[in-house]
């Protein structure tokens, strides 16, 4: 009875998701870091809830406060809570870097799809067009595009999506290219197959890994570039308490209140590090052909 | 029977940056329903590039495809999907040929599904019925391919092939990647299913010895064009062209102590690109005369057998 149990248990067909999240388990640092970015996405959707004074909210009477109980981060000129302000940047913080990234990522998974598939002169015109792209640094085009659009959150947003869109292109590109001429490709053209079906059931699901890890990646990467931009007074104007500002702010102080820049650049660290430690575990649970 | 499917004068080109790759080049044979011909050759020799081409995963360059009488060189979307119901291809690496994402039934259920006309109790049916017939057990239904042996995998790749029901298959070395021990299962099974449905197979190989115990007749194949064609027993027992003579000469004998004549070729392949005229073996036969710089035409030597040489006639 219960070997035939057994033998029904292991018939029964494990989804994707079940398989690679069982592979994720067993790297230690990716379910840290996984762990990390569920706490800040609850943190900032729960911001309003969790933090106990408003982001905004002033006590000229309090200012300069160091760490206490009643503000377990101390507080700012102003008198500002720096928790409550590290709490909202969370929502600050994670919307640029989920945002800039998905837009990036889909506009780049377009680019790289076609120039990948229908390769020949179509793939010679993009690319070359993303190498004139590319020679420009990251984070300088960031700063043209921002400062030519105007500092603000929705425009950090799109410029860190637009200079960051060659990255995923490049990147689903390649991958495209070497899964486009395997032979289970042909199989399925033989087996009367459509442009269709080939791409999406058969080319995009073996392409798509490099790419979903460097979503990963680039979420941190974003996150940082974001509080770049904050810090050079381009990005979120004030009072936005988004973390690049806050340390911008901070800065000032750093001689006599280190800790008002201290903690924003220590969320800013944890987040980024978060998101590159799950990065790098999905890169490994994501081949399918890993022994278990 | 008749003649399931007849080449004329078939050529494939590839444009390269030095110019015109000669894959196949002017290669003419024809296949009786049911049996099976083997086509061997070295690597890059175009007999991948010959299947292939002959179930138009690859565009011709010129020359004529007939099936089953009908000229199917150039065909519309629609009567390709008909004509693909009928020709399957058998690849010669089961890792690659199989999608590491989808189930071992997924991936047979596939081109039924595609079809169409089937609810989901008779494809599940079907699905059963094919793999009993490649002798895949059950329990493997929903395995992924990584999961499984090279021979297990190979037989997905069979029964994929047959789900269409075809009457012909290309078999594009089918076992060249598997163990010599899983090798013979593959081809006994491979058998069977021909005498069962009376399949015509093209099979590909470089393997002398698979080829011999597969095939009806054998085409030699070298840089291209077809140097030999005979029926099976008698390209092994009056081999006249000296490619095909050197081929043969590297089938290893399982004796100790036994002394062969080693026919060794010297010199490198001569490029397919843009290729002279005349013999393209010339440059490393040592029989090779001024004469070997004209074209070669095939010749029948003896009643069947064709061969590509001006001195074939001196070899008989």
């Amino acid at each position: 009875m219960s070997g035939q149990k057994k033998a029904k248990a292991r018939n029964k067909k494990e989804s994707q998701f079940v398989a690679v999240m069982k592979r994720l388990k067993r790297n230690r640092f990716a379910m840290i870091g996984l762990f990390v970015i569920i706490f800040l996405l609850l943190v900032a959707a729960f911001a309003d809830v969790l933090a106990p004074y408003g982001y905004a909210e002033q006590d000229l009477a309090n200012t300069f406060q160091s760490p206490s109980w009643e503000h377990p981060c101390g507080t700012d000129k102003l008198g500002r809570d720096i928790f409550s302000r590290l709490i909202y940047g969370a929502r600050e913080s994670l919307t640029i870097g989920f945002m800039s990234v998905i837009f990036a990522a889909l506009i780049g998974m377009v680019i790289g799809a076609i120039a990948g598939y229908y390769g020949g002169f179509l793939d010679n015109l993009l690319m070359r067009f993303l190498d004139i792209y590319q020679s420009i640094p990251f984070i300088l085009l960031s700063m043209v595009l921002v400062s030519a659009l105007g500092p603000s959150t929705v425009n950090t947003i799109i410029a860190l999506s637009v200079s960051s869109i060659p990255i995923f292109a490049r990147i689903l590109r390649s991958s495209i290219m070497t899964c486009r001429d395997q032979e289970y490709v042909e199989a399925a053209i033989a087996t009367n197959a459509n442009d269709f079906e080939i791409i999406f059931k058969h080319v995009l699901p073996n392409a798509i890994s490099p790419l979903i890890v460097q979503v990963t990646m680039s979420l941190g990467m974003s996150i940082l570039a974001a509080s770049t931009l904050s810090f050079l007074g381009l990005g979120a104007q004030p009072p936005s308490p988004e973390w690049g500002t806050m340390i911008s702010e901070g800065r000032n102080y750093l001689r006599n209140y280190p800790y008002l820049a201290l903690f924003p650049g220590l969320a800013i660290m944890i987040a980024v590090l978060s998101f590159n430690l799950l990065g790098d575990g999905l890169r490994d649970a994501l081949d399918p052909k890993l022994k278990d | 029977m008749g003649t399931l499917l007849e080449v004329q004068n078939l050529k494939k080109y590839f444009r390269t940056a030095a110019g015109d790759l000669h894959a196949v080049d002017d290669v003419s044979f024809q296949i009786e329903e049911g049996t099976t011909l083997g086509v061997v050759g070295e690597s890059g020799c175009g007999k991948s590039t010959l299947g292939r081409t002959v179930l138009h995963l690859q565009e011709s360059t010129g020359g004529k495809i007939l099936y089953k009488g009908e000229d199917v060189t150039h065909v519309d979307k629609k009567k390709l999907h008909a004509l693909r119901e009928e020709m399957q291809i058998i690849f010669q690496d089961p890792y690659a040929s199989l999608n590491p994402r989808m189930s071992v039934s997924e991936i047979i259920r596939e081109p039924l599904k595609r079809k169409g006309g089937l609810t989901k109790e008779q494809l599940d049916a079907e699905v059963e019925r094919l793999m009993d017939l490649v002798g895949l057990a059950q329990r493997f239904a929903n395995s992924y391919p990584h999961e499984l042996d090279g021979g297990r995998r190979q037989r997905i790749g069979i029964a994929r092939a047959l789900s269409l029901n075809p009457k012909f298959i290309v078999c594009d070395e089918p076992v060249s990647a598997l163990d010599v021990s899983i090798q013979a299962q593959i081809l006994n099974l491979m058998k069977d299913l021909q005498d069962q449905f009376g399949l015509t197979y093209i099979f590909i190989t470089h393997d002398l010895s698979v080829v011999k115990h597969m095939s009806d007749a054998i085409s030699v194949m070298y840089l291209g064009q077809m140097v030999e064609k005979a029926p099976a027993k008698e390209l092994f027992y009056h081999t006249v062209h000296p490619y095909t003579k050197a081929l043969l000469s590297a089938i290893p004998i399982p004796k100790a102590h036994h002394e062969r004549k080693r026919i060794l070729l010297k010199g490198e392949i001569t490029s397919p690109v843009n290729p002279k005229p005349g013999c393209r073996f010339a440059a490393r036969c040592e029989y090779a005369t001024e004469a070997c710089q004209e074209p070669q035409k095939l010749e029948e030597v003896r009643p069947g057998h064709f061969v590509s040489c001006c001195r074939c006639r001196e070899f008989l």
